[in-house]
């Protein structure tokens, strides 16, 4: 299932509903940084124990005592999304201290005190000689810019009665937004605020909104949308099963709530080719289309400066090629590192924008119907020949020449990146599988260590059946061991539906 | 000194073309080996008849122990003048003689330079240049060591990099630094015929404009 994230701004709020908000979201984030700052010890250990980490441990770090401190935050409406948050903070930073051992703790929260022990703990430091100036610089400029600012507020699902939903007059053709931003001790009245208005719940069956008399815990605000965003929202009044959590989020003194959606998925198109979509020397992107049998039927250049936009621009531009020529788009893994790009200038996209155009296209190809980018090894991708799959510095003759010192295929540099790529999927199907063979006391052992296939022939044994007959009968029992390795699997596969063993496998 | 010499030589017509106006002859005999690349300008048939006609004239007269100097005066003095008549009548050629004891000789008349390359790396060759009926031919002689290759092409090799978007071109400088490449001490002369061929070809995407020749000795492999 692939997500979108919509963002509405809240429109013209007043200053009484700015000011509720404003405290919520300073609430929530002190309260997230005191849950971080309790659990500072117990995470560190985790991160340092090498156990595997699940939701439910991190949910279950949180005792009953500290659930209770909370309340001195009045977050009461947001206990539940702040648990959600702990737990995937800390389950980033466990991941990432393992990693890297001088991971940072996370900072969520930088209030005044904090601020002013953090600078002196830097100056301290510094003093100590114990980081370059250069260090001190980076973390002050960092402090004073995290100074103050308060953390999205996370609304873990779309409900009628907490959290958040979404509301529709049908009369305006407006949509607004309920909000439970408040605990029942800080309730406010519930007056004649929606007097004017028809408002029905985006929920099935459209049930009207009907405020109960006495005293609520939320707000309704108005929500300003684009054309595109409107139609998105439209969508959501036949099936609000795609609305999905949200956060509440301020920026420039505005408000906007930006809700995670379904994309809305097309039938799925029968793909008849694959596009290639590597990066290109002068900037930009090449891509190359190839039919089932590896001729190029289109290649051509996407080129646009480098910036956060123009990403967008990209992925639309390759969604709809990719469309127009029913392919499976393939691109190079990792952000395209290693891929060798030779004379790169300043104006190629980096590893880090590519590896972000590959996140935006996963979720905009499905949303036309087209499977999700199959992301390929990019090792060494401009000295590959993309016709015979060999790889050596050689193959470049100059700086814009590229041809292949092993069968002759000569192209421009600037194509090859896309190119393979675009033949990949094609060099995979024809690639056998290695059985590697070790000469032992007993005989030939043979082995492929993905699987864990061992098979002992006799001492100046020939005759390889017996070999083909154990692979078999091994594939045959191993029903199910893979579930969790995708490389095992992909092996399993390719050697169980294959028409003939014997040609599916080479000896190395 | 005595050198074991591998020679080969293959051409491929241009696209839509049923005959190759390139012709390439290798002619073995005790002495050493003699090869002819005739490059046919324009391809077809008449280009075609032209190499083969010259190609049979200078193998007969190599048999014969005529000096390949010789051979290639005779053969040019047949030509037409430039700007006589029209260029198809013209057959550009490369004749290459390298006997066992190691002395190469080279006659080149309107086709690209050979190339030499020694252990992998290109070695400058000098040519002498003689006028004979208004046409200038190229003579070499240069003493060979083993593990040397010889590259000689046709015309249409040149141009085959036309249709592509590199700013220095294809070059007979780019055709060596692929060679240079591709250079492997125990790399036969076939292959790097077919690999020269195969990369003239792929370069006009399959469809070459122009009838393509390559012929390569590779010696004491």
């Amino acid at each position: 299932m692939t997500f979108k994230t919509l963002v509405l701004q809240i429109y013209k709020p007043t200053r009484q509903k700015k000011e509720l908000m404003d405290t919520a979201l300073l609430r929530y984030s002190q309260a997230f940084q005191f849950l971080m700052d309790r659990y500072r010890k117990e995470l560190e250990e985790l991160a340092e124990s090498k156990s595997a980490i699940t939701q439910r441990i991190l949910f279950n770090l949180i005792d009953k005592e500290t659930a209770k401190k909370l309340n001195d935050y009045d977050v009461q409406p947001f206990k539940d999304s702040l648990k959600i948050e702990f737990a995937a903070v800390s389950a980033s930073y466990i991941a990432q201290k393992r990693k890297n051992p001088s991971a940072r703790y996370p900072l969520l929260f930088l209030d005044d005190t904090r601020f002013a022990s953090e600078i002196a703990d830097c100056i301290r430091q510094f003093d100590g000689v114990r980081i370059p100036p250069q260090i001190f610089a980076y973390r002050c400029s960092k402090l004073i810019s995290q100074k103050g600012n308060l953390r999205s507020l996370y609304f873990g699902r779309y409900a009628m009665n907490r959290n958040y939903c979404l509301l529709y007059d049908e009369f305006k053709d407006r949509f607004y937004a309920k909000l439970y931003l408040l605990n029942r001790k800080e309730s406010i009245p519930v007056g004649n605020w929606a007097s004017g208005l028809c408002l029905k719940y985006v929920w099935a069956g459209m049930p009207p909104l009907i405020p109960k008399p006495g005293r609520r815990s939320y707000i309704v605000v108005p929500l300003a949308f684009g054309k595109r965003q409107y139609a998105d929202l439209k969508k959501t009044l036949e099936n609000p099963g795609m609305l999905h959590s949200a956060r509440l989020v301020k920026r420039e003194r505005r408000y906007y709530l930006m809700i995670n959606m379904e994309c809305g998925q097309r039938d799925a198109l029968t793909v008849a080719t694959t596009m290639g979509v590597a990066r290109n020397m002068p900037g930009g992107l090449h891509y190359t289309v190839c039919g089932e049998n590896g001729e190029i039927q289109e290649n051509g250049r996407i080129c646009v400066a480098p910036n956060k936009e123009d990403l967008f621009h990209l992925a639309n531009k390759i969604v709809g090629f990719a469309e127009n020529y029913r392919s499976q788009v393939v691109m190079e893994a990792n952000g395209g590192r290693n891929d060798q790009l030779p004379l790169l200038p300043e104006e190629a996209l980096s590893a880090d924008q590519y590896g972000a155009l590959v996140k935006l296209l996963k979720y905009k190809l499905p949303e036309r119907g087209l499977p999700a980018p199959i992301e390929v090894s990019a090792n060494g991708l401009f000295h590959t020949c993309p016709a015979c799959g060999k790889r050596t510095r050689r193959n470049l003759v100059s700086s814009e020449l590229f041809i292949c010192i092993y069968c002759g295929y000569a192209s421009e540099l600037e194509w090859i990146g896309s190119e393979s790529l675009a033949k990949r999927l094609e060099q995979y199907h024809h690639d056998k599988i290695p059985l590697s063979i070790r000469k032992t006391e007993d005989g030939l052992l043979c082995f492929n260590k993905v699987l864990g296939f061992e098979c002992l022939l006799p001492q100046g044994g020939t005759d390889y059946t017996p070999v083909y007959d154990r692979l078999r009968q091994f594939l045959e029992n191993m029903d199910g061991e893979f579930i969790d390795d995708p490389k095992k699997y992909a092996v399993w596969r390719k050697l169980f539906y294959a028409a003939n063993l014997k040609e599916a496998v080479r000896f190395c | 000194m005595y050198i074991k010499i591998d020679a080969y030589g293959e051409c491929i017509q241009k696209y839509g073309e049923e005959l190759c106006g390139d012709q390439v002859k290798i002619i073995r005999n005790p002495s050493g080996v003699t090869a002819i690349l005739a490059d046919g300008l324009g391809g077809g048939t008449k280009a075609s008849l032209l190499t083969s006609f010259t190609a049979k004239i200078m193998e007969t007269m190599c048999k014969s122990g005529v000096p390949i100097g010789q051979a290639a005066d005779m053969i040019v003095e047949f030509q037409p003048e430039t700007g006589e008549q029209d260029s198809a009548h013209k057959v550009p050629f490369t004749l290459i003689q390298i006997p066992f004891n190691g002395m190469m000789h080279v006659e080149q008349f309107e086709t690209p330079d050979v190339i030499l390359l020694r252990r992998g790396k290109p070695v400058p060759m000098h040519v002498s240049c003689r006028g004979l009926r208004g046409k200038t031919l190229r003579s070499g002689v240069m003493s060979i060591k083993q593990a040397d290759t010889v590259i000689a092409v046709g015309s249409g090799m040149l141009s085959v990099g036309a249709k592509r978007n590199l700013k220095n071109g294809w070059r007979l400088e780019t055709l060596s630094a692929y060679m240079q490449n591709a250079y492997h001490p125990r790399a036969s002369a076939e292959h790097l015929v077919r690999l020269l061929l195969n990369a003239g070809n792929s370069l006009s995407f399959g469809k070459p404009e122009k009838d393509l020749s390559a012929m390569v000795f590779r010696l004491g492999t």
